[in-house]
């Protein structure tokens, strides 16, 4: 795939060894993208704008980077967001009700994040589904724990001094806690992804499951793995989120399944399986952010950021799609 | 260069070349077929038999040369347009909607009906004459998909002899037919034969070709070499005009001498013991020496096929007992078989063998570093490209790249990576189910070696063909399944495809044949 093009220049072909050749395309847009709206609105590229859309990308970005696990093994999980606010309400519930340290709490945030991954898993093998079912039922049943558990509504009451909030709710260098999350967890699941052992099988996975099924490879064990790990990312995205604002909200990541969906899209992960990158997955998650804070930049009311996000998307989907018939020739 | 009679002349091709992105795939060929003939293309994958296929049928368009249908020259646009002139071609792969039943299928697209309501007893008053022609005995509700694969391929046909087809194309229709469906599909080009439908027909099978063709033409390079008429065919004229120089190669596998298991130690063997199975196979007990190929011949649902299943971990036994080579039990589930060191060639590489879409280097991985890979991270993608280059070498595989998409390659060479991927893991016991399938005459010498040097280094070789002259070609001995049962043993250089054939469909070796077993 590394052409001659690259040769011939060197800006790009660092890049390229950077990023990847699919990841190099969305990298442009987004920059692009910022200077254009950085040109109408100066303050828009300042530190504290930035912080702002990039927490907002992060929320949802970082189920996104599991998200591109679950595509490229051929599965599809629709009950991530209400995994990650049902992790937040039950965080909140026990700080504030039963008076247990907040570290502990977020700790337990995370753990309930990967039970609930394995019990979509396990529900998925034992009955023989997709996991698309089994989390279309999960994505209501979540949902309405986290209505029981927060009782319909905010929590507020939780102890903001407290050494969890202080730290995880803090801004190093002027960038927030989850951002810094965001990039370090892009970073080691990138490497999960391309160099694991793990990674490999959930490519092969989703490249032809039977051819898989009869090399050996142990397609339930590596689909609890990924659906764990995503249960993960969605406990420590909530935490985050939770430290961030030190209140929690039953309806906190509502559409996140959707937007940590069209993330990998739009980065370059295949539906169909096989093929994803997780760093264009969250380069997707900033495209996404930018366009709908951008819009509002522009003096465009926010309501057009949504539909042309849609847009975006099936442009960024046709285009990935005319590439591989271009590679295919 | 006028054929005698022509009258009943219905296509006539003249010089027509046709090249694929500076690739010639089909150079000033001729070719032409009468009303009520059977007119076989043979050649090697990539001779151009396909592509001249596809322009007769409307698929493709040719970049030269002349097309006349009837005496009147045609250009078609589609495969639709060609159908409209009574020319219909039955591509290898099947293209039935599985969901849809068997009328359904053979009216997609043209649903006869009224006021855009389909009319089903029309349809189905006129399906049936088409139907009974083929002899297809089924329930014409049933959904295809849940159809035995031969029965699909009729329906194929029937949807092309619907059209009230004059000229009908057939590529490979039977390769994945057992003995006895290919029978009924000869009786089936019989019948159309003496109706007058012309018939243009493509196999790797040549032995039936020489059974049913008026006339064979011979491609190679995508150039027509020779043409032959009935009565002047035989395997090894087409063979010879196939190959053309590389003949030599392939003449010499002939009958060989039987190799000497390296070991006969229980520990070291294969001992099956009574085995029954959950599906078709009744009672089955062998033992397999490390150094030998052993042959399971059998009709389709002999049980040949549940046998590989089972001890592939992928059924499992209701009865009997497995001794796994070094004292193993017999594996649960397929991860526990390749533990075990077990690996199995699928019969179809497409959907089982590899994922086509993957890279040659991932393909060849599979098993290593998938199934059987350390925890944590693959080693370096070095290691991965040094394992590949290993087996890339050690089979001879022809790549640009280990790169590519494992499906750019062609049959043979997708067919040594899937081999590769379990020689990667230097398996004991080698499940080869029909491993020459679709590939071309070079590869499958080159596989045939292949299986040579798997039982010279000391691994038990279980082979499973579609084809039966293979048997002789490979094995030491050949297992003869018939009814769900091992009704005898014959061995590797008295199997002939006449004896097999004989045996597999009769159920006993007849009494000249035993007598040689043992020599």
């Amino acid at each position: 795939m590394s052409s001659g093009s690259s040769k011939r220049n060197p800006v790009l072909a660092t890049l390229r060894r950077l990023f990847g050749a699919s990841e190099i395309g969305i990298l442009l847009v987004l920059v692009v993208l910022v200077a254009a709206v950085s040109l109408v609105q100066p303050h828009f590229a300042s530190i504290a704008s930035l912080s702002n859309f990039g927490s907002r990308a992060a929320w949802f970005g970082i189920i996104g980077l599991g998200v591109v696990f679950q595509l490229s093994m051929g599965e599809i999980d629709l009950s991530t967001a209400s995994i990650y606010g049902l992790t937040i309400n039950v965080a909140a519930v026990v700080v504030v009700t039963l008076g247990i340290d907040p570290w502990v709490a977020s700790a337990l945030g995370i753990i309930v994040g990967v039970g609930l991954g394995a019990l979509n898993a396990v529900m998925a093998t034992a009955f023989k589904v997709p996991v698309i079912i089994i989390t279309l039922g999960t994505l209501s049943a979540f949902k309405g724990l986290t209505l029981i558990v927060s009782g319909g509504g905010f929590i507020y009451g939780l102890p903001r001094e407290h050494s969890f909030f202080k730290l995880m709710g803090a801004t190093p260098l002027g960038v927030p806690m989850v951002i810094w999350a965001f990039a370090l967890l892009t970073v080691v699941l990138s490497v999960v992804y391309n160099h694991t052992r793990y990674g490999f099988m959930v490519r092969s996975i989703g490249s032809n499951p039977r051819a898989a099924e009869l090399s050996g490879i142990p397609i339930a064990r590596v689909r609890m793995i990924t659906l764990m790990l995503t249960g993960a990312l969605c406990g420590i995205s909530g935490m985050l989120t939770l430290a961030f604002f030190s209140t929690a909200d039953p309806n906190l990541g509502t559409g996140y399944e959707l937007l940590a969906i069209t993330a990998a899209i739009i980065g370059g992960t295949a539906l169909t399986g096989g093929r994803g990158t997780v760093v264009g997955a969250a380069l997707g998650a900033l495209l996404i952010a930018v366009i709908s804070s951008g819009i509002v930049q522009f003096g465009i009311t926010a309501n057009w950021s949504v539909f042309v996000t849609g847009v975006l998307i099936i442009s960024a989907v046709a285009l990935d799609a005319a590439i591989r018939r271009r590679r295919s020739r | 260069m006028a054929p005698p009679d022509e009258n009943n002349l219905l296509f006539t091709l003249s010089g027509i070349s046709k090249t694929f992105g500076g690739v010639t795939a089909l150079s000033g060929v001729d070719l032409n077929l009468h009303a009520g003939e059977v007119h076989a293309l043979c050649g090697e994958n990539g001779a151009g038999k396909s592509t001249c296929m596809k322009i007769i049928a409307g698929a493709e368009r040719p970049d030269q040369g002349r097309y006349l249908l009837q005496g009147e020259e045609v250009s078609f646009r589609s495969v639709a347009d060609a159908n409209n002139r009574g020319v219909a071609i039955v591509f290898q792969e099947l293209s039935l909607f599985p969901d849809f039943d068997a009328v359904q299928n053979i009216f997609t697209g043209r649903e006869p009906g009224r006021f855009g309501l389909i009319d089903r007893a029309l349809m189905e008053r006129k399906a049936s004459p088409v139907l009974e022609l083929l002899g297809l005995s089924i329930d014409v509700k049933q959904p295809a998909g849940s159809l035995r694969i031969a029965d699909q391929q009729l329906i194929e046909i029937a949807k092309a002899l619907a059209l009230d087809t004059k000229v009908l194309i057939l590529d490979e229709p039977n390769s994945s037919l057992n003995v006895e469906e290919s029978e009924r599909l000869f009786q089936v080009i019989n019948d159309l034969r003496k109706r007058g439908t012309g018939i243009l027909y493509s196999s790797h099978r040549l032995e039936e070709v020489v059974k049913i063709a008026d006339r064979v033409s011979v491609l190679r390079n995508g150039e027509k070499v020779a043409e032959h008429i009935r009565g002047g065919l035989s395997i090894k004229r087409i063979v010879n005009d196939m190959l053309g120089d590389k003949a030599d190669q392939v003449a010499s596998r002939t009958r060989r001498t039987l190799r000497k298991p390296v070991s006969e130690q229980p520990q070291d063997c294969l001992k099956v013991d009574g085995l029954k199975g959950e599906g078709v196979l009744e009672e089955c007990s062998f033992v397999a020496a490390p150094g030998e190929v052993v042959g399971f011949a059998g009709l389709e649902g002999a049980g040949s096929e549940e046998v590989f299943d089972v001890l592939f971990g992928r059924k499992n036994a209701v009865g009997g007992t497995v001794y796994m080579p070094g004292n193993a039990n017999m594996p649960p589930s397929i991860r526990a078989a390749v533990k075990a060191g077990v690996a199995m060639v699928p019969a179809d590489r497409r959907t089982e063998g590899l994922a086509l879409s993957q890279d040659i280097l991932g393909n060849m991985n599979t098993v290593v570093t998938g199934a059987l890979g350390r925890l944590g991270f693959v080693p370096t993608k070095s290691a991965m490209t040094r394992l590949a280059a290993e087996q890339a070498k050690a089979l001879n595989l022809r790549h640009g790249g280990f790169e590519n998409e494992a499906e750019s390659l062609s049959g043979g060479n997708q067919q040594k990576i899937v081999i590769g991927k379990w020689l990667a893991a230097n398996p004991t016991l080698v499940l080869l189910n029909d491993p020459t399938r679709g590939v071309d005459i070079g590869a499958k010498d080159e596989i045939y070696r292949i299986i040579d040097r798997l039982a010279d280094e000391g691994r038990i070789v279980l082979f499973i063909s579609s084809e039966l002259n293979e048997y002789s070609l490979v094995c030491d001995r050949v297992m003869l399944f018939y009814d769900g049962k091992i009704v005898g043993e014959l061995a590797g250089n008295v199997a002939s495809e006449h004896a097999l054939l004989e045996a597999i469909n009769i159920g006993q070796i007849s009494r000249h044949e035993s007598a040689n077993t043992s020599a």
